[in-house]
């Protein structure tokens, strides 16, 4: 599902939707992600949660690795132990779903935000899925997205999660991928505030992972790596600081990592991968690099999405 | 493993992936078969020594599949295995994939399992020592410990780690953040002494290294500790200063100093002091703007809001 999420939203930073995804395949595409969708065995919306049966499972998985038949269409199904969706595979499966143009109809968001309310643990954070309890700030911040594109932030305690978030500043940030996804929850809950007796301090930390050599590192005393271009680009541009970078320096870094064979790597000497490759490209597009499509960081979602989510999908369009 | 002699009785339940998927995997046939196995007693949810050796055969081909992992777990503790034979399985698949969320936590699973031993929790340590020796920096591995000495209220060990960290490499950023950790975590708190003690340490290796940034951002963060009647903050501005001048221009000392300067700033009521840092933190900017090139627009930014 992640590599799904990164080869389409690429192709989206890249203007290509239209151009690149055949109807078919859009179409297919699109059926494949419900197919991966945890679905109750009841109907959450109209019967009571029968004994025995856990909120915790809902959401997307990352592939069929279950073995349950392929079903796109299915709204209940019979409980399989160890049948469960991931935090991290039910945000990439609702943006790829955007993405695609889907109207988000077929996506049972009062389970999915039930099953949100069961993985924030006491200290805030989030429980990656239930199977495998790994909490951390990736989670959290893939709840609070969740919840954004879903319209509806039930789910998430939010003075929990704010709370998580603060006791979670080391003396400097530690690590640019997880500063990321602070930042950009703080931004979807509506709590930017809350960081603005050291904003200035975190603006300057994040400055200072951009290396002589134009990259950005993920933490003081490494190298510059492909992926941080996103990473500390968009905690920057979210805080209103990005043009503060050296844009022209990073582009020149980012253009060190390009493959021959197509794609970003992480290094200049090492070999590309989706992921570098797309954060390459989001890092470019949040460089405001022409002809790419502008990105909407908190997301990680272009502007054009970010609009389809807002006027083409059920739950921003409904009448609440 | 021979899969279709262990698992006789079991009906495997294949992948079905649809007509068009996404992004199909070509997967071995030798992980297809196992994968087929697993699904079925993951689905009746059987739990037993067949099932604990079958995931032990998933893991040696893909250990980043957390189900798997999950499972392996509910065999254990179904089974009452040996959980401190099981870290030395952890060890074993740890040492191959130093950067495997999964088995990482898989330790703290187990672990958690065994409750408080110490020889249990020396030979964590260890077993993480050994991996800073491949990567002294592996985040991971940092954090498994920081939740281990916190986890079991065990940080003897803890001190004498980062110092010999640092010692080897006294860039290491992550042995730096460790000692805060320590330091600000362990029951005993930090006092005004320990704070003293800690500039000190910090200021050797920032005359040794100048342009290391991690003892500046340790400085950073521990001057933040200090009881604002205690003078520590302002003797140690005026040792940053005389060292700055000693110095070619360091630019993480310049805007550690900048930050302390404006934040003493805002807390002044003496006007004639106030503006005396004003003149001070301004000469540091336009020295920043000067030096430090690729940031040349913060600095600007920050200039303009101390006129």
């Amino acid at each position: 599902m992640a590599m799904a999420f990164y080869a389409i939203s690429g192709i989206d930073i890249c203007g290509a939707v239209e151009k690149s995804i055949s109807e078919k395949n859009r179409k297919d595409w699109i059926e494949w992600v419900y197919a991966q969708q945890v679905v109750p065995s009841w109907d959450v919306n109209s019967e009571e949660k029968p004994d025995g049966a856990s909120w915790g499972a809902f959401g997307f998985r990352g592939s069929p690795s279950s073995g349950r038949p392929f079903n796109p269409n299915q709204t209940t199904a019979e409980f399989w132990h160890h049948d469960t969706s991931h935090m991290a595979m039910t945000y990439t499966a609702l943006l790829t779903l955007v993405i695609l143009g889907d109207d988000l109809s077929r996506v049972n968001r009062e389970a999915i935000i039930q099953a949100l309310k069961h993985c924030q643990t006491e200290s805030g954070s989030f429980i990656a899925s239930v199977d495998g309890a790994e909490s951390d700030m990736r989670f959290l911040f893939a709840a609070c997205a969740i919840s954004y594109i879903l319209n509806d932030f039930r789910g998430v305690n939010t003075d929990r999660a704010v709370t998580y978030i603060l006791k979670s500043r080391t003396y400097e940030n530690a690590h640019g991928g997880s500063t990321y996804c602070a930042v950009a929850s703080l931004a979807l809950l509506g709590q930017l505030h809350v960081i603005d007796e050291f904003r200035l301090e975190l603006i300057g930390w994040l400055l200072k992972r951009q290396q002589d050599d134009g990259g950005f590192a993920g933490r003081p005393g490494k190298v510059s790596d492909t992926c941080y271009s996103f990473w500390v680009g968009a905690s920057l541009e979210i805080l209103g600081a990005y043009q503060f970078s050296d844009s022209q320096a990073n582009r020149k870094f980012l253009e060190t990592t390009v493959s021959s064979r197509g794609g970003f790597s992480k290094h200049a000497d090492a070999n590309p991968d989706p992921l570098h490759s797309y954060m390459g490209l989001a890092g470019l597009s949040i460089a405001k690099e022409p002809g790419l499509e502008p990105l909407w960081p908190q997301l990680n979602i272009t502007l054009r999405a970010l609009n389809h989510l807002k006027n083409g999908t059920k739950w921003w369009t409904m009448s609440q | 493993m021979d899969f279709e002699t262990v698992f006789s009785d079991v009906l495997p339940i294949p992948l079905d992936e649809g007509p068009n998927p996404i992004s199909p995997i070509a997967y071995p046939a030798e992980y297809s078969q196992a994968m087929d196995y697993f699904r079925a007693c993951a689905r009746a949810n059987e739990k037993s020594q067949r099932v604990l050796d079958l995931t032990a055969a998933i893991i040696e081909l893909n250990p980043a599949h957390y189900t798997v992992w999950k499972v392996r777990q509910e065999c254990l503790i179904a089974l009452n295995a040996d959980m401190r034979q099981e870290l030395e399985y952890a060890t074993e698949v740890g040492l191959e994939h130093h950067k495997n969320y999964q088995v990482w936590h898989h330790r703290e699973v187990v672990v958690t399992q065994i409750g408080y031993d110490e020889a249990v929790i020396k030979k964590e340590l260890g077993y993480i020592h050994a991996q800073f020796k491949i990567d002294s920096k592996n985040y991971h591995a940092w954090s498994y410990r920081q939740w281990l000495v916190k986890y079991f209220n065990y940080w003897s060990e803890e001190l004498k780690e980062v110092d010999g960290l640092i010692e080897l490499d006294c860039r290491n950023n992550s042995a730096w953040n460790h000692r805060y950790y320590y330091f600000t975590n362990r029951p005993e708190g930090f006092s005004d002494d320990d704070l003293k003690s800690e500039i000190t340490f910090s200021l050797a290796h920032v005359r040794k290294t100048p342009n290391n940034e991690s003892p500046w951002n340790y400085l950073r963060g521990i001057s933040k500790k200090a009881s604002p009647a205690s003078g520590i903050v302002d003797s140690l501005v005026n040792d940053v200063k005389n060292l700055i001048q000693e110095n070619e221009f360091i630019v993480h000392g310049a805007s550690f100093l900048l930050d302390i300067v404006e934040s003493r700033i805002a807390q002044e009521a003496d006007e004639s002091k106030k503006s005396v840092d004003s003149q001070y933190a301004k000469k540091l900017c336009n020295d920043l703007m000067k030096y430090d090139i690729i940031r040349l627009k913060f600095w600007t930014y920050r200039l303009s809001l101390l006129s």
